[in-house]
């Protein structure tokens, strides 16, 4: 069974660590997190991943353009991303799932909440 | 020579020179080896905490558990804070049972003893931070809701400010409803505060109120209340789309009257009756509608919009003429987007108003502000072009 | 004679610096007292309730190829519920238009707005499809001034920011300074801190690190940002007289700018004389109104570091200085215009404007008294030593000493150990021959001379960790 590599790009400190913890403790992915977006963008542009797990505010280069750079290079054309942000109103949503994103989740969340919908995500792979 | 008072004043600069130089020295190294200092505490308490907390979180069933994580914290200050600190911003990521016994955690009772003791002190900064702590615990005991009910009308402003809104958090409406008039009737209350201690009462209301209880009447009633405040109370119901206000509002503009200080809260009347669509108001702000002020007249244009309907769009439509720019402008982006009876109104306007100047220029000499006449029509004839392109553009990308 | 003209020197550059010194002390006070616990109402309860007003962020670019799309990408991040982006091409000869184009797939539009300011023809509107808070207007070149007022016409916000195509905004400015214009009702502008970014280290478009440039003239701006505009501007705001806001970030009531005419085209120092037309029109209009200052960082800019570039940057400012208070002498010690009338105007004429003047023709006779025999008079001499340099050197170094306790910007103690010794060098020499440029800058403006010169960018290749972020090109720099 390959490893589910998962990239996880929050500019908070305990998001970033609770997602790691959630992930990796539920579905035992393989994480690896970024703080800066631009950085996170660098790297999805030499590697794969599974699940991209991404914040909207973000220093360096903001979610919703990741989003796109992600789509439209054939890389990551079907890799499940899930935007995660403080952030809930609807126009951002509507943009979101516009952009293709997989799913959207708004903080604050619950984890049982987040571990249901990975679950439903990634089973659809 | 030089005279021995010059020999002096250059003597003492130069000392008071060489002092500062070495207390700026001295200072940067002290403050910033300490924050060094404290900045690596923080991170290795966080290092060896959030891990506990988020297990506490996944594993923990009943109140009773909370003992276990704080045990390991000590009694030190520092520690609580940045303890509380964790967890405070742990509660701005999760929510619903994860929340909850992050408030478990919160109300242990060695952070209610030691904020409490906090709260009870003279000094000021150890005050505000009692009063942080109980912003975010919520339900408190009898003490401490005395205490602060006495901070909360402190001639501080930052204490009162801080205590006010500790208390919204309580479960007693009474004491919160109160407090929090008497702090909008200080003088030295700022529109921020207003707006925040607005939010947090209304929020608290409606978790604790099944049905809304019309809470926010008492605050537009009170004689002693700023009009600028009473107005920002509007536009909240405004903006959250609290339909239950609408009879209200609607009384309250009917008894208010035209005056100089009352206008701005007569623009917000207008306003949120407009979102609100309160249908019944409609008379009220066509009258308005003619009034001098443009600030007003806008606001009654805008209304008129929200409510719709054949007659006000009428009405709206006799207004395309006026004055201001931005009324102009309005009138059209509604007209144009109300694609059943807009369309037609501009219709009629363009029918009737091109064929004026050319009745008019053909009577005689031109009356002298003619061309300002003119100038009008072709912008709005222009407006209407531009609106009508950028609204197909609209619904081509929306059924796109 | 002699002693008259001496007592007055003296008294000359003791008052000059006593102001500054208490200007820095004052601003320091009223710092920390803002900063102590201002965190106990946060700005998220604003757009809960609706209190904000809607900006316009206005964005005017002269061949700015290299640069415009980082910035307007770095906008484009910033945290705020409403707001909007207009640039407006300033008739670039380079491909900025295009660039804009290719990158935000711009699609030529129109927009229904009124020509309230006069300004070049507008050859074009163009939005994005992706992003509806994004508008480029595309024009005949009019200058800084006049483009801004074409964005002014265009938008339709409550609120105009200007700013230069070069500055870099920290991601929460606007929900910070929109705090300004709640707290006081009528506010009509409101400026911030705007500070040094040369000597930065930036990795993946953030601000990493801060340090002091690593030039001589860097370092010593650097000191003098932190003498004259960081403390200096926050005093005189403390005192209600602020006169100038820099033209490198700057917020306006967009009914307010409409109302006094727009930006004047004709002059180099738009900026100043905004504000000062400004206060003119709502003193004379008895109208109640603010000019507020955020004692916070909020923009970054890059400084003149080669010679000719800064001695064009400061004699381009003295003459907008001195072109904004000719234009309104009229204000000057009337009291209609209440206290910005009766005692700020004057004080920037007489320390400011002709400060200069006076501080070259002082060392001119010092010189002379030193070389002509017999005149030399050595009391005279050293009390002037005194309260020149020595005096001045207190200043500055106590200026250091308030930005280290009231904002600790800098990353690392090494900084302020070189903030300190260029607090000595600044006095020994470069106040002086700042002084000199200044003058010069009054002569020209004398002569008429209206053009705006180049600074040469050199961008932030200094630190070889950094992205090769934008390079050098001209441009126009501003005000600061």
């Amino acid at each position: 069974m390959t490893k589910i590599n998962v990239v996880v790009i929050d500019d908070d400190e305990l998001t970033r660590l609770l997602l790691q913890r959630i992930l990796e403790r539920e579905f035992k992915y393989s994480i690896i997190s970024f703080r800066n977006g631009l950085e996170g963008l660098k790297y999805l542009e030499e590697n794969d991943a599974d699940l991209v797990v991404l914040d909207l505010m973000l220093p360096g280069k903001n979610g919703f353009d990741i989003l796109k750079a992600l789509r439209r290079e054939g890389r990551h054309k079907d890799t499940k991303i899930i935007l995660v942000s403080a952030k809930s109103n609807s126009l951002d949503i509507e943009r979101g799932f516009e952009l293709t994103a997989d799913e959207y989740v708004t903080k604050p969340f619950q984890q049982q909440e987040l571990v249901v919908r990975v679950k439903k995500l990634m089973k659809a792979s | 020579m030089i005279g021995a008072p010059t020999l002096q004043s250059v003597v003492l600069l130069v000392i008071t020179l060489t002092a500062i130089f070495l207390f700026l020295l001295g200072y940067t190294f002290w403050t910033r080896a300490k924050k060094k200092y404290w900045e690596r505490y923080g991170q290795k308490f966080r290092a060896m905490f959030a891990p506990l907390i988020f297990e506490y979180i996944e594993t923990a069933e009943k109140r009773r558990d909370a003992d276990e994580v704080i045990k390991k914290v000590t009694r030190r200050s520092k520690d609580i804070e940045l303890f509380i600190a964790i967890v405070d911003e742990m509660s701005e990521i999760l929510h619903g049972s994860d929340l909850q016994k992050l408030n478990w955690l919160i109300k242990h009772p060695l952070f209610e003893g030691y904020y409490y003791e906090k709260l009870n002190s003279a000094l000021r900064n150890d005050q505000l931070v009692g009063c942080v702590y109980y912003s975010k615990s919520g339900n408190f005991k009898q003490k401490a809701a005395r205490r602060l009910i006495k901070l909360s009308i402190s001639n501080d402003i930052k204490i009162a400010y801080g205590a006010t809104k500790a208390i919204q958090n309580s479960t007693n409406n009474r004491i919160r409803i109160k407090s929090l008039i008497d702090f909008f009737k200080r003088p030295d209350t700022t529109t921020l505060m207003v707006g925040e201690l607005l939010h947090l009462y209304h929020l608290n209301s409606e978790k604790i109120y099944t049905t809304s209880e019309h809470s926010l009447n008492r605050l537009l009633l009170d004689r002693e209340i700023l009009k600028e405040r009473k107005g920002i109370v509007i536009e909240y119901i405004a903006h959250h789309n609290l339909y239950e206000y609408s009879t209200f509002l609607n009384h309250y503009l009917q008894k208010i009257l035209y005056r100089p200080e009352n206008k701005e809260l007569i623009k917000s009347l207008i306003r949120t009756l407009g979102i609100l669509k309160v249908e019944e108001a409609g008379q009220l702000i066509r009258n308005y509608s003619v009034y001098p002020d443009p600030g007003l007249r806008l606001c009654c244009v805008e209304a008129l919009n929200e409510l719709g309907g054949d007659e006000n769009l009428l009405f709206v439509t006799e207004m395309l003429m006026d004055m201001e720019f931005d009324i102009r402008k309005q009138i059209i982006q509604t007209l144009v987007k109300n694609s059943e009876n807009g369309h037609l109104l501009l219709e009629n306007f363009m029918q009737t108003y091109l064929k004026f100047p050319t009745k008019v220029l053909s009577a005689g000499t031109p009356p002298k502000d003619l061309h300002i006449y003119i100038k009008k029509l072709r912008s709005i004839m222009n407006g209407i072009r531009i609106t009508f392109a950028n609204n197909e553009k609209r619904q081509k990308k929306l059924s796109a | 004679m002699t002693q008259i003209i001496e007592w007055f020197i003296i008294g000359y550059f003791f008052s000059i610096n006593t102001v500054y010194l208490l200007l820095v002390i004052g601003a320091l006070v009223y710092v920390r007292r803002q900063m102590l616990h201002s965190d106990i109402v946060k700005p998220a309860s604003l757009f809960k309730s609706k209190i904000y007003k809607t900006i316009s962020i206005l964005v005017p670019a002269y061949n700015e190829a290299d640069n415009i799309i980082e910035s307007i990408e770095s906008l484009l991040r910033l945290e705020y519920p409403e707001y909007e982006i207009i640039v407006v091409n300033d008739g670039s000869t380079d491909d900025t238009i295009d660039q804009l184009t290719r990158h935000f797939k711009l699609k030529k539009t129109e927009i229904f707005y009124e020509e309230t300011i006069p300004h070049k023809d507008i050859r074009g509107i163009y939005k994005s499809e992706d992003l509806p808070n994004f508008t480029v207007i595309d024009k005949e070149n009019g200058g800084k001034s006049d483009a801004l007022n074409a964005g002014i016409n265009v938008s339709d916000s409550d609120l105009i920011c200007s700013i230069d195509a070069d500055s870099i905004l920290e991601q929460d400015v606007l929900k910070k300074l929109i705090q300004t214009f709640i707290r006081h009702k009528h506010t009509i502008a409101a400026g911030g801190i705007v500070r040094v970014i040369n000597g930065c280290k930036i990795k993946n478009r953030e601000i990493e690190e801060v340090h002091v440039p690593d030039g001589f003239l860097g370092r010593l701006q650097s000191v003098e940002y932190l003498r004259a505009f960081l403390f200096g501007r926050v005093g005189w705001d403390y005192l209600n007289s602020l006169l100038i806001i820099s033209g490198a970030f700057g917020i306006f009531d967009r009914k307010a700018v409409l109302e006094v005419g727009g930006y004047e085209t004709d002059t180099v120092g738009e900026d100043i004389e905004l504000i000062i037309r400004l206060h003119s029109h709502f003193q004379e209009t008895k109208q109640s109104y603010n000019i507020g200052y955020l004692p916070e960082p909020i923009c970054w800019t890059e400084v003149p570091v080669d010679y000719k570039s800064l001695k064009n940057q400061r004699n381009r400012w003295h003459r907008g200085l001195a072109d904004s208070i000719w234009r309104h002498k009229y204000m000057l010690f009337n009291p209609k215009y209440g206290r910005i009338g009766l005692f700020v105007l004057p004080f920037f004429l007489i320390f400011e404007l002709i400060g200069p003047i006076i501080t070259i023709l002082s060392y001119l006779f010092v010189t002379l008294l030193l070389i002509i025999p017999g005149y030399s008079d050595p009391t005279f001499i050293t009390l002037f030593f005194v309260v020149s340099i020595l005096y001045g050197m207190i200043v500055s170094l106590i200026s250091v000493l308030a930005e280290e306790i009231a904002y600790k910007t800098y990353s690392s103690t090494k900084d302020i150990l070189i903030l300190a010794a260029y607090s000595f060098i600044e006095n020994l020499g470069y106040r002086q021959l700042h002084a000199f440029w200044q003058v010069s800058g009054i002569i020209d403006f004398i002569k008429g001379n209206k053009n705006w010169g180049d600074m040469k960018r050199k961008g932030f290749e200094v630190h070889p960790e950094t992205n090769p972020a934008p390079g050098s090109g001209s441009g126009s720099g501003s005000n600061s």
